[in-house]
């Protein structure tokens, strides 16, 4: 008597193009995509200084100039920024703050202006271009 | 003639974790990374601490450290024409959120010239993009 083969166990469909295909998105990927993790800062423009003036409460002045911050006139360096806002933020969050860079000033300044000011929990924050004194 | 039979090659074994392996990375790669559209423009953003989630599909622009401009892919020359991408961009869809992106060594008279624009043209959500900050 002629006993059957037992069935062999099927072959898996050949491997090597699905590999082809694997490596090739995997080497897709790992060339275009990016690990930066971006954010954003909402920045409403003030339309212009006049329409600023006419809250009851003059707004708080920060000026960013090449070598540093000053706020209203105290001039303060990048590392004090951080506790003077906070305590402003203390004194009064509602407090409106205009961060208005000096031409020439980096937007690294800026940037940290505006990080400074969400940290200490200011959340009326807007950019002004600097104007000639008045 | 009776040849003998080539040597069958099983090569599932040694194959099997390393497709595993790479099915592994892939997936991290899909996962981890984002895909994001080429920039025209390289640009090194600044670094911050806080800041809040982007919105969705926005309009890009983007500003590099020698104050060059783009809008999405496209490179602008001067001012006149980035207004002009802005109004024909935005006049289908004003409320579309406007990402700008700017280097952090660019002037930040540049950045307040590019949020001029963008007022005059109508933009009605802005947001100044960074980098989050480890």
């Amino acid at each position: 008597m002629r006993i059957e083969e037992a069935p062999r166990r099927r072959r898996l469909v050949s491997l090597t193009p699905l590999i082809d295909v694997v490596f090739i998105l995997l080497i897709f990927f790992m060339l275009a995509s990016t690990f930066v993790e971006w954010q954003a800062f909402g920045v409403d423009a003030p339309a212009d200084g006049a329409a600023e003036e006419a809250q009851d409460e003059e707004p708080l002045r920060l000026y960013v100039t090449n070598d540093g911050y000053r706020l209203g006139d105290e001039s303060v360096g990048p590392d004090a920024l951080r506790s003077r806002l906070e305590e402003v933020g203390r004194d009064d969050a509602e407090r409106r703050l205009l961060v208005i860079p000096a031409a020439g000033a980096p937007v690294r300044a800026v940037i940290l202006a505006l990080d400074s000011a969400a940290a200490a929990g200011l959340e009326d924050v807007g950019v002004l271009r600097e104007e000639a004194p008045e | 003639m009776k040849l003998p039979e080539p040597p069958r090659r099983e090569p599932e074994e040694n194959v099997i974790p390393m497709i595993n392996i790479v099915f592994l990375l892939l997936i991290f790669f899909m996962v981890a990374g984002t895909l994001e559209p080429h920039s025209p423009l390289s640009v090194d953003p600044a670094e911050s601490e806080r800041g809040a989630e982007l919105a969705g599909d926005p309009l890009r622009v983007l500003i590099d450290a020698e104050g060059q401009m783009a809008v999405d892919q496209d490179v602008v020359d001067d001012r006149e024409q980035l207004r002009e991408r802005l109004k024909a961009a935005l006049a289908e869809a004003p409320e579309r959120p406007v990402e700008v992106k700017a280097d952090a060594d660019a002037d930040s008279a540049r950045l307040l010239d590019v949020m001029d624009d963008l007022r005059e043209v109508g933009a009605e959500r802005m947001q100044l993009m960074t980098r989050r900050e480890h």
